[in-house]
């Protein structure tokens, strides 16, 4: 025998959808694949399979130049129903990418449902990505970008004390950190933070992670080329800040109620158990769902599966009892 | 993520994706899912609702995979198809069919009857026992455990035997469907002093090697190269007379792509397969020329062109053996089905 860590076994309809789609990219990520991803992961390509669900649920978006970390130009996109007056809760949304590949359309579609029931506007950011933007663009963009938000809250009709941070992946440690940052700099205001999968620890040292290295999705090779690109040298080292890996902060007071979701077979399992655990101890309001046989991305992979449903109901439940009347 | 692998969406409607099909059905029906899963399987890939009436239990599910009211009956207009005595399963496509709705439903048919034989085998059934013993990632407990079961552990040699999935389950010994991985295999337990599976239908059939009983899994792989050895011609393919050529097939079967050799013959086409057959078999040009019913000089220059592009010399000694192989590998790669 070899000596292979056992993992939680993957759910058997997760790993059929894995089986059939997996050989579309290997489990690990190196940095060769950087290039080929952002070729079919940026652009027309995501907003063109979006576009269909936008017009269904009859939502339009608007693009606003606006000025990211340094003064530099980034863009941001807002949606909203077509024709909408009035004030609603505002969803700042970071997207994932491992911190290097996609643009702000990836996972916008998990929110869609949300801005036509709770006549929410949804702010998605183009934040720069690494490497050729290490940390901290990718951060303060996304700061500038909730920044932005608030100042023009009035125009965008959004309720400047209902602006919810959301993220899955990266954007999910993403979102952790801006959330750090309004915390220390005293605002924007937040009502919560949606953790999907977050990505939150650069140092790799968790049980998961030893698990998930060279199966499922996004492994442990993967995330090591992720917080490369982010951090180059720094990563692991004690030179990294706690907004561009919120698993370093050890207190975690004074922070908006957070939701955080993950499978019990991927890389991040370790880190989104230990914030929750962290925001509790800090008196902070948390809510966990580990999902039994999850890999990475599980319910974007194969939303039909039932594990994946009791998810997205679950994600839906916690967004209702923070946005619902 | 979904930006990372991409997502289980609805099929291609116009193009035919039956390796994908395939390959998840069998790896559904490798995890033991249940029907409903199965269900949603089948909705997900097909981008329509679909159902399942059985013995026990009525599902109907939608494209979401998401649980839609249990159903009497089919609807009027939905494709059906046959799962097993009184059970049927259908898609639900308004207008005219997807390239791989035939595909989809007759993957889940098989599936759902597989399933079903596993929720029978939960009683007095044997299915599930048969699939223990013949696994090679059972423990020897399980293993142990599954032949008392199976009244075999005092044998001194059994075999497995290798059928094609549909074919039909002999009344007079232990069965059942089994995923491998070149798709769904039915595996029929034997003592080695049995006659065999005689009186069954005409299908191809692996013999494998006869062995002690706690060696079924080895006995169960050979039984699977024989069956895909066996073709029209030769039905039946023991593996005691396969000799190196179970090497051979162990080999072929370690690599992740088929050899170069199998695949510049399984690029010719039918009449040119049938010249090197006939050349292989005959020995001589002349004898190839009788049996394929053309002049020898065309045999000659057809053999020059053919040569090239195999590479080789199919007429040299050592072309022979070289062909003979790559021969074999072509067959290896395909299991028979009994349709």
């Amino acid at each position: 025998m070899t000596d292979i860590l056992s993992r939680p076994p993957f759910d058997p309809e997760l790993e059929a959808a894995l089986t059939v789609l997996g050989d579309q990219l290997p489990s690990t990520i190196t940095p060769e694949f950087i290039p080929v991803m952002r070729q079919g992961q940026s652009g027309p390509v995501v907003f063109d399979q979006l576009a269909p669900l936008l017009a269904e649920y009859e939502l339009e978006t608007r693009e606003v130049i606006i000025p990211g970390h340094g003064g530099d130009e980034i863009a941001v996109s807002i949606v909203s129903r077509r024709g909408r007056t009035g004030t609603g809760p505002g969803i700042f949304h970071t997207h994932g990418g491992g911190m290097i590949v996609g643009d702000r359309w990836v996972g916008v579609a998990s929110f869609v449902e949300w801005i036509a029931r709770y006549d929410a506007v949804l702010v998605t950011v183009e934040y720069r990505l690494a490497p050729e933007f290490p940390d901290p663009y990718p951060v303060e963009d996304c700061y500038a970008g909730l920044v932005w938000t608030a100042e023009h809250a009035a125009e965008l009709g959004i309720d400047p004390d209902r602006i919810l941070i959301a993220g899955a992946s990266a954007g999910g440690g993403l979102a952790a950190g801006t959330a750090l940052l309004a915390r220390d700099r005293s605002g924007p205001a937040l009502l919560g933070q949606l953790l999907i999968c977050p990505m939150l620890d650069d140092r790799d040292v968790t049980v998961s992670t030893k698990q998930i290295d060279g199966v499922g999705v996004w492994d442990r090779g993967s995330n090591v080329t992720g917080w490369s690109a982010l951090l180059g040298e720094r990563r692991g080292t004690p030179d990294v800040s706690i907004y561009a890996s919120p698993a370093r902060a050890t207190d975690l007071s004074g922070l908006p109620p957070a939701y955080i979701d993950c499978g019990s077979a991927e890389v991040f399992r370790d880190e989104d158990v230990a914030y929750a655990t962290k925001l509790w101890e800090a008196g902070v309001q948390a809510e966990l769902h580990v999902w039994a046989g999850g890999f990475h991305g599980f319910d974007l992979l194969a939303p039909q599966a039932a594990v994946s449903q009791a998810s997205t109901a679950a994600r839906d439940n916690w967004v209702s009892r923070l946005l619902g009347d | 993520m979904q930006e990372l692998v991409g997502r289980l969406t609805a099929l291609d409607p116009e193009a035919s994706e039956t390796l994908k099909v395939v390959t998840y059905f069998d790896a559904l029906v490798a995890a033991g899912v249940g029907a409903e899963a199965l269900l949603r399987g089948a909705a997900a890939l097909s981008g329509a609702p679909v159902g399942f009436l059985g013995s026990a239990r009525r599902l109907r599910v939608g494209q979401d995979g998401g649980r839609l009211p249990s159903p009497v009956a089919p609807p009027a207009g939905a494709r059906l198809r046959t799962v097993g005595e009184g059970s049927v399963c259908w898609l639900e496509r308004s207008g005219d069919a997807h390239a791989n709705d035939a595909m989809v439903l007759e993957r889940l048919a098989i599936a759902l009857g597989i399933s079903e034989a596993r929720r029978a085998a939960g009683g007095s059934g044997l299915a599930g026992v048969v699939e223990i013993a013949v696994n090679p990632h059972a423990t020897a407990e399980e293993r142990g455990a599954a032949l008392a079961r199976l009244q075999l552990d005092a044998e001194p040699r059994v075999r497995a035997i290798a059928a094609p999935h549909d074919a039909k389950a002999p009344t007079d010994a232990p069965s059942a469907v089994v995923a491998t991985r070149h798709g769904l295999v039915r595996a029929v337990l034997r003592r080695a002093t049995e006659d065999g599976p005689a009186g069954t239908e005409p299908t191809q059939l692996g013999l494998g090697l006869a062995l002690p009983p706690e060696r079924l899994p080895e006995s169960w792989a050979s039984a699977l190269v024989a069956l895909r050895l066996a073709d029209d011609a030769r039905p039946l393919v023991d593996a005691e007379e396969l000799g190196g050529l179970l090497l051979l097939a162990e080999a072929a079967d370690a690599r992740p792509e088929p050899h170069p050799d199998a695949v510049a013959l399984a690029a010719l086409d039918a009449r040119a397969l049938a010249l090197l057959d006939a050349l292989a078999e005959t020995g001589s040009v002349r004898g190839a020329a009788a049996r394929c019913g053309i002049h020898h000089s065309t045999v000659q220059e057809r053999l020059l062109v053919l040569g090239r592009r195999l590479g080789y010399d199919p007429h040299s000694p050592q072309g022979r053996t070289r062909y003979a192989i790559a021969r074999v590998l072509v067959t290896l790669s395909v299991v028979p089905s009994s349709r």
